[in-house]
This record gives structure tokens, sequence and C-alpha cells, in this order.
């Protein structure tokens, strides 16, 4: 099959990367960016024939061809990044400049003795045993070109390892800022990997924002490994500006009896795609992934999650909420597989979207495929406007027609985040989202999404 | 203050109002009673403007002015203050803002200063007085985990926040234990005065003991077929709805 020249581009671009610099790199690595970087030329980017890009065109993203960043930049206003970083982990954060390790942004000293935390560049070199048996562990290249493309680039991005029993209290974020200069057109291929071992428990935010308007594509993995009776939060955002390409996978394996809760938040991008891949791979697990996604304007969100059900009796939840708006359009599609020794698994899917404009377009879809007999599985998915009884008592107390949209959506969007364990990283989703609404979407002033005290069970 | 002429309104292509005639005069309390089915929920819904209802016929002169050609929101700016039969839950957004929002455009409206945060905390904190709430119902989401009886009587907090002219209460008293009904009501008592007007829509008689009403309508397949004092509430309690329905009948 003929090359063609979008996937030449990152063909050269991988090659020169390996010839200048990168060749600092153990030769372990230098093979796993060679066969991942022949993946994706044997895949090439995907196209709306792909199933799993159906609904999907990428085709805008390939047609550009991306340059990593040099160091030819302006300087970054330092203090601006600092607002960037969420107050909660002002000491427990790392960051990331186009991809780029800063360590004078980063702060760490919150964190305890033990808890390794750097970035993946150093991590490497001083702990490269553990990182050569665990990237790739799971993740099938051959089935996932934007990740085999980023496994080509294998460079820098978060490293962090929770070793047994040790609980950490304080949220770590990492966060990932584009300078996304207006007439650059960069890519940056951030890799994290998060290792947790038994019996411990932290929470992280992995969160992407773009200084600039520039056009600018940020392809990044992460791969997650829960231990035994480990217990994860885990909090993705997507929140870069309108010229950002994102596409973004996580991989996440489970062993027996360990707590995997995750949440997406999708705001940003000019097209966004986010895929969750859960391998539960221990008994009695429990799985947690929900996220609350808001589009307008032109975007496109797409979210493929995908849990494998490899053990028996584990629990798994589901719960995604779209409030699409504008000409946007929205994804999701939830594949849920449930293996034959996967006996009294009990699934639960839900994705509701709110429809806020008559050239929104949402697509959902459900996929499951059960080879045990004794499961609970169920799912279901709504598309619909604000409801007419609702609105009408809120308008009865005299609040117009567009607050009382905004009291509502407002409203629509608290069920999911509060599933947000940790109330104060909730509370900064909640204010994401509410800028978000007021800003684009319902431009008038808005509730304080309260939570309930009362948590339904 | 309400003139009601030959209202007729239909729901899903149903008639069920079937020319309603009724007014109502500032300071006065009318009850509504009739049968299950009877419209007395759809006259409620129809005054404050529920969009499900079409009307067909008839008009409502509300202070001199065309209810039916007003939106709901601004029924409520005008005075309208419907309590709901099933109070709507709002997950998410507290008491305290929902109620705020309305007040203040209600405020808007009639040419008042909007209160700030602190002036209306310190109203709603009197008002929940009134209902006997605690003041851990201000930040909760609206509705949301309210027992039967919470909901109806955050209704009644509203009202008594919203200060409306004509009240309606769509079977306020259904599925309340009595002591809820008497908190309910004592609420409604203490709201009541000369330039303001209610109109209690209700199945049960019971009540009208602790509301007490100058006019009794009892609405049967969508008409009013006989209007009394007090005693004709204490009549259908005693006798039931079939011995007005057949009174009714003969007469027509």
């Amino acid at each position: 099959m003929a090359i063609g020249k979008e996937v030449e581009h990152y063909l050269a671009e991988q090659r020169a990367f390996e010839g200048n610099g990168a060749s600092g790199a153990p030769s372990w690595l230098k093979e796993m960016r060679s066969t991942a970087i022949d993946s994706f030329s044997r895949q090439g980017f995907p196209t709306i024939h792909d199933e799993d890009w159906r609904f999907t065109d990428i085709l805008p993203l390939a047609k550009i061809p991306f340059t990593r960043y040099g160091k030819d930049r302006s300087p970054l206003n330092v203090a601006r990044v600092g607002e960037l970083v969420y107050r909660g982990s002002r000491n427990s954060v790392l960051v990331f400049v186009d991809g780029r390790f800063d360590p004078s942004l980063s702060d760490t000293s919150a964190l305890p003795a033990g808890v390794v935390v750097r970035d993946l560049a150093a991590a490497i070199l001083s702990q490269s045993e553990l990182v050569r048996q665990n990237l790739n562990r799971n993740l099938p290249l051959q089935k996932h070109p934007f990740a085999a493309l980023n496994s080509g680039f294998i460079d820098d991005g978060a490293f962090v390892h929770i070793p047994a029993k040790t609980h950490i209290e304080v949220p770590i974020e990492l966060l990932f800022v584009s300078t996304a200069e207006v007439n650059r057109k960069n890519v940056s291929h951030p890799r994290n990997l998060i290792l947790v071992d038994e019996t411990a428990s932290v929470t992280l935010l992995e969160s992407y924002v773009s200084v600039g308007e520039g056009t600018h594509f940020t392809n990044a993995v992460t791969e997650v490994r829960v231990a035994s009776e480990a217990a994860v939060d885990y909090v993705k955002i997507s929140g870069e500006s309108g010229g950002a390409y994102h596409v973004g996978t996580m991989e996440v394996h489970q062993a027996s009896k360990s707590r995997f809760t995750g949440f997406s938040l999708a705001l940003g991008g000019s097209i966004s795609r986010n895929d969750f891949n859960i391998t539960v791979d221990g008994e009695q697990c429990e799985t947690m992934l929900d996220g609350l996604y808001v589009s307008s304007g032109d975007q496109l969100i797409d979210h493929h999650t995908f849990i494998d059900h490899k053990r028996p009796e584990c629990s798994s939840r589901e719960i995604f909420k779209g409030i699409v708006a504008g000409r946007s359009r929205t994804v999701f599609n939830g594949k849920i597989l449930v293996r034959q020794e996967a006996q009294k698994t009990d699934s639960k899917q839900t994705n509701k979207n709110l429809l806020l404009s008559e050239k929104a377009t949402v697509d959902t879809k459900p996929q499951l495929e059960i080879f045990a007999d004794d499961v609970k599985c169920t799912h279901g998915a709504t598309v619909g406007g604000l409801d007419g009884t609702s609105l009408f008592y809120v308008k009865s107390r005299g609040v117009g027609e567009e607050a009382a949209q905004g009291v509502l959506t407002a409203g629509f969007a608290s069920e999911v985040t509060g599933f947000i364990n940790d109330e104060s990283l909730r509370e900064h989703v909640d204010g994401l989202v509410l800028r978000k609404l007021r800003d684009e979407v319902i431009k008038v002033p808005l509730p304080d999404i309260v939570h309930s005290m009362v948590k339904p069970g | 203050m309400l003139e009601i002429v030959n209202l007729h309104a239909n729901v899903g292509g149903k008639e069920i109002l079937k020319g309603i005639n009724l007014t109502v005069k500032a300071g006065e309390v009318h009850a509504i009673m009739g049968p299950n089915g009877s419209g007395k929920s759809t006259l409620a819904q129809v005054l404050a403007g529920h969009p499900s209802y079409e009307v067909t016929e008839g008009k409502v002169i509300y202070e001199a002015k065309d209810l039916l050609e007003m939106d709901p929101e601004v029924r409520a700016q005008e005075g309208v203050f419907l309590a709901f039969q099933y109070p709507v839950e709002i997950p998410g957004v507290s008491n305290s803002y929902f109620l705020k929002a309305g007040l203040n455009e209600i405020r808007k409206y009639r040419g008042l200063e909007p209160l700030d945060a602190l002036e209306f905390l310190k109203l709603l904190k009197e008002k929940m007085k009134l209902v006997e709430m605690d003041a851990s119902f201000i930040n909760r989401p609206v509705n949301e985990g309210f027992s039967g009886g919470e909901k109806k009587r955050n209704e009644i907090l509203q009202m008594a926040v919203l200060d409306p002219k004509l009240a309606i209460l769509d079977e306020t008293d259904s599925g309340l234990d009595i002591d809820a009904l008497k908190i309910v009501a004592n609420g409604v008592n203490k709201l009541r005065n000369p330039r303001n007007a209610v109109v209690v829509v209700t199945h049960y008689q019971r009540l009208l003991n602790h509301i007490v009403p100058d006019f009794v309508h009892v609405l049967v397949n969508g008409k009013i077929v006989k209007s009394g004092d007090k005693n004709l509430a204490l009549e259908l309690e005693s006798n039931g709805y079939d011995s007005v329905k057949e009174e009714a009948e003969s007469l027509a």
C-alpha cells in the first residue's frame, strides 16, 4: 500500500527526531519507537471507513503537516501558567510546556518521600527497567494508530509511581500547556506512565490547556496500572483553545479488588477524541468511568470507551452526559466486553445528551458483547432538549426563557460532576463547566452548581 | 382581580375545560373542588400558562389585562403564583439561587431594586420560619430528595418569598399527613391580606378546615356546576360528589 504524504511527513519527522539529540535514549527505547512508527506507517491515519472512526472525520487534522515544537518560541508568561495550575495541586504539580517538562514551573514539595513524580525523560534513565516493562504493556498499537504515532516519539511526559500501602491525600496534577502561537502548526506527543502499587491510593488530574489560539495538535497517551486493592481517582480535563486538535488515549489495567474512578471533562479543541480503555483483569474490582462534554460552535467532541471485563464478580458503571449546542457534534461510543469467565459482572452504562440547538448533532452508540451468562448489564441513552415541565416550573417563578434554560442546563451537568470524589476538585470542574456555558453556550448569569447532601445510591 | 369567562381548554386533543366562569376579588379565598378528572388541576395550570394546554375558547382578565396573552414568566411577574401539585426537582441548583433569581426578576418588573445576597438571605430566613423549614434547605438543590411534605412546604415558602397577588394552590394537600397539612395551611393563612387572593384546588374537604374559603365551587366534567359558601364543602363531604352531579344533571 502506498504511503500517503501525510504519513510520510511523520516518518521523516521521526527520523529527524531519532537522529538529533534523542540519541541519548537507551537502545530498548529506540527499538520500541522504531517498531511503533512502523506500525503507524502500516496503519496510516484512520478514515471514516474505519469502524472506530465512523462518526469522526480526522482528515482536517491528518492533512496538516504538524511539526514538533522547536527551541524558537516566545518565553512563556510564568504568572499566566501559575494561574492555570489547579489550586489544590500547587505543591504537587508537574508542568509541561509544549510537551517539554518545565522544572521551574513544577513543584512536588507536598509529596512524601518514596513517591516518585517526575518527568518521563528522567525516569527512562533512572528507573529504566520499570519504565521499559510497563510502556506499551497493555496497548495493542496495531489497533491504535494515534498511540502508535505517539509511541514513535516517546520522549517526555509524566512518570508517577506510588509505592504499596501509600495513601496520597493531595491531588497530583499533570498540566500540559500548549503555547499555540498563531502561524505555527506544532504537535506534541505527551506520554504518561502511572504505576500505583498494592493497596495504595491517589487522585490524579491530567489537564490540557492552550495559551494561544493557533492551530496545534496534542497526541497524548497515558497508561495507568492499578495493582491489587489500590484505588485511583483520575480526572482528565481537555480544555484547549479553539485551534486545538486533541487525541488522548488512556489505557488502564486493574488487578483484583482495585478501584478506578475516572472522569473526563471535555470542553476544548476543534476536534477532540478521548479514548478510555480499561482492562479489568482481577476479581472484585470496581470501575467507574464518567464524563461530561460541552460543545459549541463547530466543535467535534468524541469519546470512545472500552471496558473489558475479564474476571468474575466485578462491577462497572459509566455515566456520560453531553451538553451540545451551536452546530457542534458529539460522539459517544461505549463498548463493554464481558468475557466468558467474567461471571457475576454488574455493568451499567448511560449516555444522556442535552441538545440545545437545532443544528447540534449527537451520535451515541452502545456496544455490548456479553459472553458470560450470569451477569447484569444495562445500558441506555437519551437525546433530547430541556424538559418542558421543568422549564415551565422555573418560568412560573418569574425567570425568563434564557435564564431558565441556563438554570436547568447547569443542573443537568451537576449529576455527573457530582461523581468526582474530591470536593474541591469537583468545584474546580464545575467552575470550568459554568465558565464555558456562560461564555459560549447560554450567555446569561448561571447558578453555582450545588451537589446534594444526600448522594443517590 | 380575576375574571374567567367561558374558558375552554384541551390537552392532547381532548377537551377538559368546557366553559368555566369564575370571578375572584382581592381579599377572597375560593375553593375549587371536584371528583378526579373533573379538570381542577387543568384549570390551575392553564391560569399559570402551562405549555401543554391549549385554550380553545374564552378569556381570562387579570387586573384588567389579558392573562392568556402573557408568557408564564410574565404572569409570575404580574403576581400570579401556582403551587404545583407535583413540584419539580431541579438538581444542582440551590433553593436560594432559584428563589433569588425569580424574586429579582419580579422586583425588576415592578421597578424595584434587586436584593443583594445578604438582603435576600435575611428575607429567606424570615420566610422559612413561616413554613417551619430549617436553614439546611437554603443550600439544598430545589426539591431534590425532599419528602412529599417538604416539597409542598417548599412551594409555600416560594409563595411567601415572591409575595403574589393571586395564589393558586393545586392540590397542595395531596399526600400530606395532618401535621404537614397544618403547617402548610398556617403558612398560607399568614400570607393572606386584603390585597391578595387565593384559589385552593382540592379534592378533600379537610384542608378547608384550616384554610377557610369564602366561596366553594364544584367542578364536574369541566364545568362549575354549583357554587356556595364553606358549608357546601361540608355537604360534599357527607354526601359525596354524586349528589351534586345528579343535581346538576337534573337542572341541565
